[in-house]
């Protein structure tokens, strides 16, 4: 804590100085610009009715607390947003909208290498049955040096500035025919699908970005736009409705999607491989544990290098249809989806024997040998190769000149005084996205104003929500082993081999049920306005569920016949609304893990200047689920947005 | 302001300046023709000239004198055969400083109004009294009215309006229910039936501002509001029942333009005639892309964050008539001061420029109207009661009180209508909400899309074509 605190005076005053000077001079060039009462750009610049401008600077900064290395805080989410939209509606049939915003972290630069998360098995424990790990700093390069040798900056994050994939937001042109009855929208833009809050079953039609922050994210900045065409057919009204209306189907209406830029989840793990270091600091996926399934021992010297393996864009394409519908005394939604998965399995490709450095570093290495896949595949499983080893060693059965990497010249990890070069591995693996998602949907949403109750008798409403996903990919948590028939290989270990080995598919089938409900407090008279509260139960069934990984590269992470969550949402102004507080919780039944994000929303000079307290914390066991991976991230950020 | 309109305002100047002091030669039921005529020229201001323009021609005249005919009084005649106070006639200023002369103003006037005079909050210098209007609707809704027959509506156990064939008046039939209403769930009825005075509604923009005590904005929204009548069309096509619509008496939607976090938000209400069923509402929130079921049930919160205006409020009165739910009690019939409905032609209320202050004076004018309360019998409505004045002509609340559940008065409906006298339909200038108990409010400041009503169809009450306009 001394320590931390020490070094936070030292670096707070040029940290806060960036910011307060950033944001005060762009603030105060708008405030200077800005009439009182003009709300947005549009109504300043005096632009026609048919042309719409606005846009918003947002700035924060933030500590992480609770974290890795010794509880104590130091710098957190320090993001900012710059954004600029524009509209353009020159008749009733055209809009075109464009949307451009710059966004980054600063944390990157104020933390100055002190937020750690989790790196390499620590090769010098073999007390802990290499168990214990390195850490590496999420915002320096490491220094290559034992004791502490790892580290990444993320400065690729510090600026998301690939103006297609980050910049570009919305370009889209939208045409309609006079009666509004059919549409087709061209461009780059996201569009929404199912009644599912924060988890998603059906909103597939665009992957999300997680780098900035995980699944807190809004839902609209989460979603990460694609070029698309979408058309929209009001069936009932283009006299096409019959056939549905015959079997129910009320007011028909058919939207048809086609992606042919196909973008996948963003996110990005703390790798502290020196030749393929990333970081996305307290939003960055910890680097796995690298575990042998069978022994329980860690598996040291080894490091691994990721590679997106993506389709080609323009090439490939995503697929979409959606028929909409008033059913029951509600609206239904039927779908499908014939698109590419948006996370990845994970598949070795080879790997890279370093001879002359224990850390993976090439640079530092005699040496750096390539190893095709097979030849990979042949040293971590063959006999008395890595797992062999490992296993003999657990077992106590292992001797000096055991070591498998010694005909290399590698120092023997069991004799050191013998000589040699220090040795490590780094594997290659691709994150592999294009393996095909085929999901069919069903959505279903509902006044229930048969049930009143509360104070003011209100009725809830009932969203319902269920997939079918076709042969999903899923890396196998326990392969074959290779060389010896009967025997496998568990853990990490089951991430080398072929695609046809590791990788299997599985029907899945999701189902959400929630309940939207305004509450009116008992007893509370003088309530202004309801609380707005959402409840979701999900249910994640996998038809032959055992030995599957949830998500590889956590090879430890199993997936459960039926993965279960339950949120809960509230909001609620203060204040004549002045104040908002905004809650969000999300329990992962399954494997106990639980996350939590409070916001509290101040307005300010005509609701233009919007401060926010935004709290957000997460626990679990180690790598116990998606929640549980950001267990040692809990931030407080605090931000100043402006709108004009 | 258009150049076309500041064309016309001096163009009324003129000829009002010209022909104010010549003798008219309208007949006897056009006086309040003439009121107007001379009082333009009394005061100058180029708005009344405007208004006194709006209202000199054959169209207003005939439209006027049908009306009359069909009522048999009108607001001129009422108030003639009224034994009212010789001061209270078109050209008084009150002010603070003589209203205390004045001791009868109380019975005329809101105390909410009269309490403006000495305030900081929403505050004025003088309520003008400005000559009575004849108001009326449109003459297809005469007709239907008059086509009705004797004793055509029954109300039920329910409060539900029920025709001779047991079918739901609003969809079953076009006319007037209760024209000369006996209690009050006959003008529950004749008031709900005026509906939003046209069979169609465009605001292009609505304002709307929350404010503070100190007259400051705390936020302004800015966007579309369209309205349709979904039964019993007479004014304009479709006529008769909208195909699609079964069952739907009214449809409102909303489209949020500014400010840029809430761009694109966009509404669809459907209100359904049956009082057991109720509306379908549906949200297009831009921040999720996608739109969310609301419930119907539960009207009484804030449209927008810090506006005093509930979904229950809007159109003064969009709760639905239920007479298990709520007592409609009519109570005498009385005279209220009350801003008029002079929309086309300028806002009486003369809002100051950032829509949260009054900068002098209001202008109202003497109405005759029927009165009545409605308590609310579950114990838990957001108001323990309201009190509505009905305009004796033009079937809608010129002025109207809120009660919170204390018995104290909370929110008043204050609105100034853009009432067309060529052809008697109607819909909206601005509308103050006070709220009298944390001394805030609300102000919609509309501007009537007229040349865009033609062009509404019903894709704009589908939410999924309406979240892609802007």
């Amino acid at each position: 804590m001394n320590r931390t605190t020490s070094k936070l005076n030292t670096y707070a005053y040029n940290g806060l100085k960036k910011i307060i000077t950033g944001a005060s001079i762009s603030l105060s060039a708008l405030l200077i610009a800005v009439p009182a009462n003009a709300q947005d750009l549009a109504e300043i610049l005096n632009l026609p009715d048919d042309l719409w401008v606005g846009g918003r600077l947002k700035q924060g900064t933030g500590i992480y607390f609770d974290r890795l290395d010794d509880k104590s805080i130091g710098w957190g989410p320090s993001q900012f947003v710059a954004e600029l939209q524009a509209e353009w509606t020159p008749n009733n049939n055209i809009t075109v909208i464009g949307d451009l915003w710059l966004r980054g972290d600063w944390f990157y630069e104020l933390d100055n290498g002190n937020f750690r998360s989790p790196a390499l098995q620590n090769f010098t424990s073999p007390q802990s049955a290499f168990l214990d790990r390195f850490s590496m700093s999420t915002s320096s390069d490491g220094s290559l040096m034992l004791p502490d040798p790892f580290g990444a900056s993320g400065k690729e994050l510090e600026f998301l500035d690939d103006f297609d994939d980050d910049i570009l937001r919305e370009l889209s042109i939208r045409f309609t025919n006079d009666a509004d009855t059919l549409s087709l929208k061209l461009g780059k833009f996201q569009r929404g699908w199912g009644q599912a809050d924060g988890l998603r079953l059906l909103d597939i039609l665009n992957a999300q970005d997680l780098r900035q922050r995980t699944l807190f994210a809004d839902a609209d900045e989460i979603r990460i736009p694609a070029w698309t065409a979408a058309v929209t057919a009001d069936l009932k009204r283009l006299g096409l409705g019959a056939p549905f209306e015959a079997i129910g189907m009320k007011n028909p209406s058919l939207e048809l999607i086609y992606i042919p830029e196909v973008r996948h989840t963003e996110f990005v793990v703390n790798n502290p491989t020196p030749n393929n270091q990333t970081s996305a600091g307290g939003f960055g996926f910890p680097y796995p544990r690298l575990i042998e399934g069978q022994t329980g021992f860690g598996m040291p010297l080894l490091a691994s290098r990721l590679t997106d393996r993506e389709v080609e864009d323009w090439k490939n394409e995503e697929l979409a249809a959606r028929l909409k519908f008033n059913a029951f005394g509600g609206e239904a939604t039927l779908n499908g989806f014939y698109g590419y998965q948006d996370l990845p399995v994970v598949v070795s490709t080879g790997s890279t024997l370093h001879i002359g450095s224990f850390i993976n570093d090439p640079a530092a290495s005699i040496a750096n040998v390539p190893l095709d896949l097979p030849t990979t595949i042949g040293a971590v499983h063959a006999p008395g190769q890595y797992v062999d080893f490992l296993q003999s060693v657990a077992g106590g059965t292992a001797a000096p000149g055991d070591f498998p990497l010694i005909p290399f010249g590698c120092l023997d990890i069991l004799n050191p005084a013998g000589g040699g070069l220090p040795c490590s591995v780094t594997a290659d693996f691709d994150l592999d996205y294009t393996e095909r998602q085929k999901t069919l949907g069903f959505s279903f949403t509902r006044d229930m104003s048969e049930l009143k109750f509360g104070r003011k008798q209100v009725s809830p409403v009932l969203r319902l929500e269920a997939t079918y996903e076709i042969d999903k990919a899923f890396n196998r948590q326990v392969i074959d082993d290779p060389f010896i028939p009967g025997q496998t290989a568990r853990g990490t270990p089951a991430l080398i081999g072929t695609k046809a080995d590791l990788i299997t598919h599985r029907d899945q089938i999701s189902t959400l049920i929630g309940f939207d409900y305004n509450l009116w407090v008992p007893g509370w008279n003088s309530q202004r306005s309801s609380i707005f509260t959402t409840t979701q139960f999900f249910n994640i069934h996998t038809k032959d569920h055992e030995n599957l990984m949830f998500q590889a590269p956590y090879a430890l992470l199993d997936v459960e016949e039926n993965q279960q969550y339950f949120s809960q949402t509230y909001s609620v102004g203060l204040m004549n609304d002045k104040v908002s507080l905004d809650g969000l919780a999300i329990w992962d039944l399954s494997k106990g893990g639980f996350a939590y994000r409070q916001r509290i929303n101040f307005s300010a000079m005509q609701n233009k200047l919007t401060p926010r307290i935004e709290i957000g914390t997460f626990a679990g066991n180690t790598e116990g689920g998606l929640l549980a991976l950001y267990k040692q991230s809990d931030y407080v950020e605090f931000s100043l947005s402006y709108q004009f | 302001m258009k150049f076309s309109k500041l064309k016309t305002l001096l163009g009324t100047c003129l000829t009002v300046a010209v022909l104010g002091s010549m003798a008219s030669t309208a007949h006897a039921g056009d006086e309040w023709i003439d009121k107007w005529k001379a009082f333009a020229a009394e005061t100058g201001l180029p708005e009344h000239a405007a208004w006194a323009a709006e209202i000199d021609n054959d169209e207003t005249r005939a439209l006027a004198k049908e009306w009359e005919e069909f009522r048999g009084y009108t607001a001129t005649s009422l108030i003639n055969a009224a034994n009212l106070p010789a001061e209270l006639k078109p050209g008084l200023i009150i002010t603070k400083d003589n209203i205390d002369s004045m001791p009868w103003v109380k019975d005329y006037l809101p105390q909410y109004w009269i309490d403006r005079l000495s305030s900081e909050w929403l505050g004025v210098e003088g309520i003008r009294i400005v000559p009575t209007n004849h108001y009326y609707m449109q003459k297809a809704r005469l007709d239907a009215t008059k086509e009705l027959g004797p004793d055509p509506f029954t109300i039920n156990e329910k409060g539900e309006l029920k025709d001779k064939n047991g079918e739901h008046g609003l969809l079953a039939k076009a006319g007037l229910p209760f024209t000369n209403p006996e209690n009050g769930e006959q003008l529950n009825w004749l008031y709900n039936a005026h509906g939003v005075g046209t069979e169609d509604l465009i605001f292009d923009p609505v304002d709307m501002t929350a404010c503070g005590a100190k007259n400051n904005q705390e936020r302004k929204y800015v966007g579309n509001i369209f309205w349709r009548r979904m039964a019993g069309r007479v004014g304009a096509a479709p006529f008769g029942n909208v195909e699609g619509f079964e069952g739907v008496t009214e449809a409102g939607a909303l489209l949020i333009k500014s400010p840029r976090d809430v761009r694109g938000l966009a509404g669809v209400r459907l209100r359904y005639a049956d009082a057991d069923k109720d509306d379908n509402f549906n949200l297009f929130i831009p921040t999720l892309r996608r739109t969310r079921a609301l419930t119907g049930t539960n009207g009484q919160d804030v449209i927008a964050p810090g506006l005093e205006i509930t979904w229950d409020d809007w159109r003064s009165n969009w709760f639905k008539t239920d007479s298990r739910k709520f007592k409609y009690t009519k109570s005498e019939d009385t005279f209220v001061l009350a801003a008029p409905e002079v929309g086309a032609a300028y806002d009486p209320y003369r809002f100051t420029k950032n829509l949260c202050g009054l900068s002098g004076i209001v202008d109202m004018e003497l109405r005759p109207t029927w009165k009545y309360k409605i308590e609310d019998l579950t114990g838990s409505y957001q108001y323990s009661k309201k009190e509505i004045w009905v305009d004796k002509e033009l079937y809608y609340a010129q002025y109207m009180e809120m009660f919170d559940r204390n018995g104290e008065l909370w929110r008043v409906w204050d609105d100034a209508r853009d009432w067309q006298p060529k052809t008697g339909r109607a819909l909206w200038k601005s509308v103050l909400i006070p709220n009298v108990r944390n001394k805030r409010h609300s102000v919609l400041s509309m501007e009537a899309d007229w040349d865009g009503l033609d062009g509404l169809n019903n894709s704009t009450f589908n939410i999924d074509q309406l979240r892609d306009r802007r």
